[in-house]
């Protein structure tokens, strides 16, 4: 063993020893100064691993961000992460240690220094002492002899200190720096072992690699070859390239960049991408904006050239309702579009012809790769076309009635596909048991749209054939005879012979006993009027009661005296108990008419084809409830396509409850704007005001409802004008229909952006 | 009714922040009146009012549109069809002057590239407590190629002025392109084009090119 400072010598206290002393002090402050600056180093390395370990993981975090699949290079990566931070823990943990023997070395050190000190003033006082002195000698010497033993004892530990630190630093040392070494063995073994097992994936994928630089660069070589071509065709042609093709896979017969002239007071001319597509004239200024609509119905217009006006190449498309002045970029491009217009419009009377049939189913496949870009709701306006959309719906791809494949014509209040025979079958019946529209010739608003995809053949043929078998009738067949056909249509929609009929006290809804069945519903509801009334208010029951009878016949003229006089009789049969459930749980078959009513409000449009078809009036009048009709309940629902349905279906937009609120009020009141806009289109009265004098628009102003409070605004004010000025398509006409086109598409195609107001509202609340 | 004839209808948008008194420049101009604690407006209020310019009767369409947009969810709407804009800020509140810029972006996004603007510097009574220096304002219309008035619809000052003004410029631009499209359309008779923006002139086109120049 090898002693730094020696024992003996300590106890001698020699210079040597003190000789000694100093240079081992000296050496640990050396040691000690760069231990301290070892552990700074440390640190830093610490706080710079750190560092390195956040910036890894977000590293890796991009990467994870950049391709969720490939997720085993992220993990690798983790792994590789948690070791180094694994590491700076030990170092960390090894410098802590290895101070703590330098401190206790320090410790005695002071303690040496002190004891060494007193020494040597007790030597000193001994050596001072005079001889005559005999008790100060005593004194002297018993603390010089006290002070040298606690001396000796301090030394030696000290000595020890020294010689313990001298022996084990040299082993703590290397301990730490042997860990510090194995922690990184490990680290970079077990990065090894990682990316050992990734080797033969990265092989792998360098093989892939090379592959795909081998198809970029023969893409590339094709793209030029493209490049170099379509470069050839457009030096060849000076105009911008532009062909008319009819058989377009995607259903633009021709689209292209037009000045169009302002219809405004100033005739700006703007710069517009125009396509003809679904019998249509359409341009939009940005790709996402939606399309505006300028001939609605190509067979309507006529396109001429225009040389009257001081820009050349101009050409006009005039429709009944307006004309649009339109330039191209050249005499080549002007007559290419006027010949597309005219050939579209030559193409759109051949509805049967081979051509446009050709033309269609072409594009239904195609249309999905044209939309790729954009959103499903521009779909709607965009290339999808009404019949693309429609014939999608289960059943729709073949008529409703005959099984005819492509069915071109619909039904739009009974919401099915028909085929041109049985469309005219139906025209036959008249608009209150059908109401027949094309579904490639007629514009469709994004209502009716939306209403016809909420139905479709398959829902509405198991409510109007569902005893079909039962009764063993046979359908007819695309090719029977029209009479045939005729038959089974009437008997199917007008007497509706194939409805499965309902409880006994259902009537038939045939013609001749459809006076009654209004009584038979009065009756139903004035039942439980009474007994709710009665539960409710008590002795005021009487007094309500009558007064619903008082007013029940003016809300429906066909039931009027018998609606009466059986409600009254009602109100003392006993069956008003019997009668009571159907009205309050769902168990038994509630009245057609309530059936109608509930559904409006669930937004279930299969459950209100199946009332109608089992006879509901669609004014029917809930007296429990205000007096309110299905339509005002389909308000308080929140849908659109359900009041647009019961429009479809005769509803009265204008029925307004016990309370004197129409469907307008309950929408307004409902800040539902998309409804409101749509009973504004289909006429409802904005001046009617309800029991507390109360008129729509002031309703709007108080609920300060922007949106609600310009329609009912606009449509006033363009009211007052076509009344002054008993014309329609005057200036101010056309921008209050481009206005409720607007807000229509918006309903329909973007409902939350109209409930901003809405949230807005319930935030601030 | 003689109130109804018109030989043009203009619309014409006030714009600008709440509070600047657009409401109170419409009732001036259309009613003569004016309400110091009118309310804020929602969503957007018309008013027409027929001026004679030149012997043709002008009927001026003004919207009245709300200044605080949050409640808006098409504000396209508010523009659609305008020929004119007057962009309303209160003198004595700097910040509505500020703002101008922002609405003046929203004139560039949603109306016609061509649409006529006047800058209206609102309560010119409120004397004392002006932020907004006159040189200033009229400096930054000129800059912007805006008109510029400064109005009080308390006191009436400059009210009718900001509206004939603008109405004039309008038909003035419109009549000189009226004129030019119909010395074209003279050249090639037997054309039946129904013009649907601008009703009708009955005669007098070569007075009106004479009035024009005379306005330049």
């Amino acid at each position: 063993m090898k002693v730094t400072v020696d024992f003996e010598e300590c106890l001698k206290d020699s210079p040597r020893f003190r000789a000694a002393l100093e240079e081992v002090e000296g050496d640990v402050t050396e040691l000690e100064l760069k231990l301290d600056k070892l552990v700074k180093l440390c640190i830093a390395m610490i706080d710079t691993g750190k560092a390195f370990c956040t910036a890894n993981k977000q590293f890796m975090n991009g990467i994870r961000d950049l391709a969720q699949y490939s997720c085993k290079d992220t993990l690798v990566e983790t792994s590789l992460t948690k070791f180094s931070d694994m590491l700076q823990e030990m170092i960390n943990y090894h410098n802590v240690t290895h101070l703590q023997d330098i401190r206790k070395f320090k410790d005695a050190k002071k303690q040496f220094e002190k004891v060494s000190e007193e020494k040597e003033n007790a030597l000193v006082k001994n050596a001072q002492v005079q001889r005559n002195k005999q008790h100060e000698v005593e004194e002297a010497t018993n603390i010089l002899t006290a002070t040298r033993k606690c001396f000796r004892h301090i030394a030696l530990d000290y000595v020890l200190q020294i010689n313990v630190l001298q022996s084990k630093r040299r082993a703590e040392i290397l301990k730490s720096m042997l860990s510090f070494m194995y922690a990184h063995l490990a680290f970079f073994h077990q990065g090894y072992d990682l990316f050992g097992e990734l080797e033969p994936y990265m092989k792998d994928l360098g093989a892939q690699l090379d592959q795909l630089a081998v198809d970029a660069a023969k893409e590339k070589r094709d793209m030029e070859q493209k490049h170099s071509t379509i470069q050839q065709k457009d030096y060849s042609s000076d105009d911008t390239k532009l062909e008319y093709n009819v058989d377009a896979a995607n259903g633009i017969v021709m689209e292209g960049y037009l000045f169009k002239r302002a219809s405004n007071a100033f005739k700006t001319w703007n710069r517009r991408w125009f396509s003809i597509q679904n019998n249509q004239l359409v341009y939009q200024k940005k790709f996402k904006d939606n399309p505006t609509v300028v001939v609605e119905d190509l067979r309507l217009c006529t396109v001429k050239h225009c040389e009257d006006i001081e820009r050349r190449f101009c050409f006009e498309v005039v429709s009944p309702t307006k004309s649009c002045m339109l330039q191209a970029d050249s005499e080549k491009l002007r007559q290419a579009w006027i010949k597309a217009v005219q050939t579209s419009i030559a193409t759109a009377y051949r509805e049967k012809g081979d051509e446009s049939e050709k033309q269609e189913k072409k594009s239904s496949p195609s249309t999905g790769s044209l939309e790729s870009g954009s959103e499903t709701k521009e779909k709607l306006l965009k290339g999808e076309s009404a019949l693309q959309r429609v014939q999608c719906i289960p059943g729709n791809a073949a008529c409703c009635d005959c099984g005819l494949a492509d069915p071109r014509w619909a039904s739009i209040n009974l919401g099915i596909t028909l085929c041109i025979e049985c469309s005219g079958i139906h025209r036959s019946l008249g608009v209150h048991f059908s109401k027949v529209r094309s579904l490639t010739l007629d514009s469709w608003e994004p209502e009716l749209l939306k209403l016809m995809c909420e139905l479709g053949n398959d829902v509405i043929n198991r409510i109007y054939e569902a005893k079909l078998e039962k009764l063993g009738v046979k359908k007819p067949q695309s090719g029977s005879q029209r009479q045939e056909k005729e038959a089974y249509i009437r008997a199917k929609y007008v007497e509706r012979k194939f409805v499965e009929k309902r409880a006994a006290s259902v009537p038939l809804p045939e013609s001749g006993t459809k006076v009654l069945r209004p009584s038979q519903e009065e009756k139903r509801h004035s039942g439980p009027a009474k007994s709710l009334l009665a539960g409710e208010q008590g002795a005021a029951s009487q007094k309500v009661r009558s007064s619903d009878s008082g007013i029940q016949p003016s809300t429906d003229d066909s039931r009027e005296h018998l609606a009466s006089t059986v409600s009254a009789n009602s109100l003392y049969e006993p069956e008003g108990d019997k009668q009571e459930s159907p009205v309050f749980c769902d168990a038994k078959q509630p009245s057609p008419g309530l059936q109608l009513y509930q559904a409006a409000f669930e937004k279930n449009l299969p459950h209100m084809a199946e009332a109608l078809a089992h006879g509901a009036e669609v004014n029917w009048v809930n007296m429990e409830e205000n007096k309110a009709t299905p339509l005002i309940q389909a308000v308080r629902g929140g849908s659109l396509v359900t009041c647009e349905f019961l429009l479809q279906n005769g509803a009265n937009v204008n029925i307004r409850d016990m309370k004197g609120r129409g469907p307008l009020h309950h929408a307004t009141v409902l800040g539902h704007t998309g409804q409101v806009c749509l009973f504004l289109k289909r006429g409802a009265n904005q001046h009617a005001t309800d029991e507390d004098g109360k008129d729509p628009l002031s309703i709007a102003v108080e609920a300060a409802n922007a949106d609600i409070v310009t329609l009912l605004r606009l449509a006033r004010m363009n009211e007052e004008m076509r009344e002054s000025e008993g014309l329609y398509g005057q200036p101010g006409d056309e921008i209050y229909q481009d206005i409720f086109r607007d807000f229509s598409q918006m309903a329909s195609n973007n409902p939350e952006k109209l409930n901003r107001f809405q949230q807005s509202d319930s935030q601030k609340s | 009714t003689r109130d109804d004839e018109y030989d043009y209808l203009f619309k014409v948008v006030l714009i600008g922040d709440s509070g600047v008194g657009k409401s109170n420049l419409l009732s001036r101009f259309t009613r003569n009146e004016f309400n110091l604690e009118s309310k804020s407006t929602i969503g957007v209020e018309f008013a027409t009012r027929s001026i004679q310019v030149d012997g043709k009767t002008i009927k001026a369409q003004i919207w009245d549109t709300a200044g605080q947009e949050r409640y808006r969810a098409i504000t396209s709407a508010y523009y659609r069809g305008a020929v004119g804009a007057l962009l309303v800020y209160d003198i004595a509140k700097h910040l509505t002057y500020e703002n101008v810029e922002r609405w003046l972006k929203e004139l560039r996004d949603h109306a016609d590239n061509n649409i006529v603007i006047m800058l209206v510097g609102n309560k010119s009574d409120l004397r004392h407590l002006r932020a907004v220096p006159t040189d200033e304002a009229r400096a930054f219309a000129e800059k912007n190629n805006l008109s510029f008035i400064e109005t009080s619809a308390l006191d009436s000052t400059n009210v009718e002025e900001a509206f004939k003004n603008i109405l004039t410029e309008i038909y003035r631009i419109v009549s000189q392109k009226q004129i030019a499209d119909r010395s074209a359309h003279d050249e090639s008779p037997g054309n039946n084009v129904v013009d649907i923006s601008v009703p009708p002139t009955t005669d007098g086109q070569k007075s009106n090119k004479l009035q024009c120049c005379q306005n330049l």
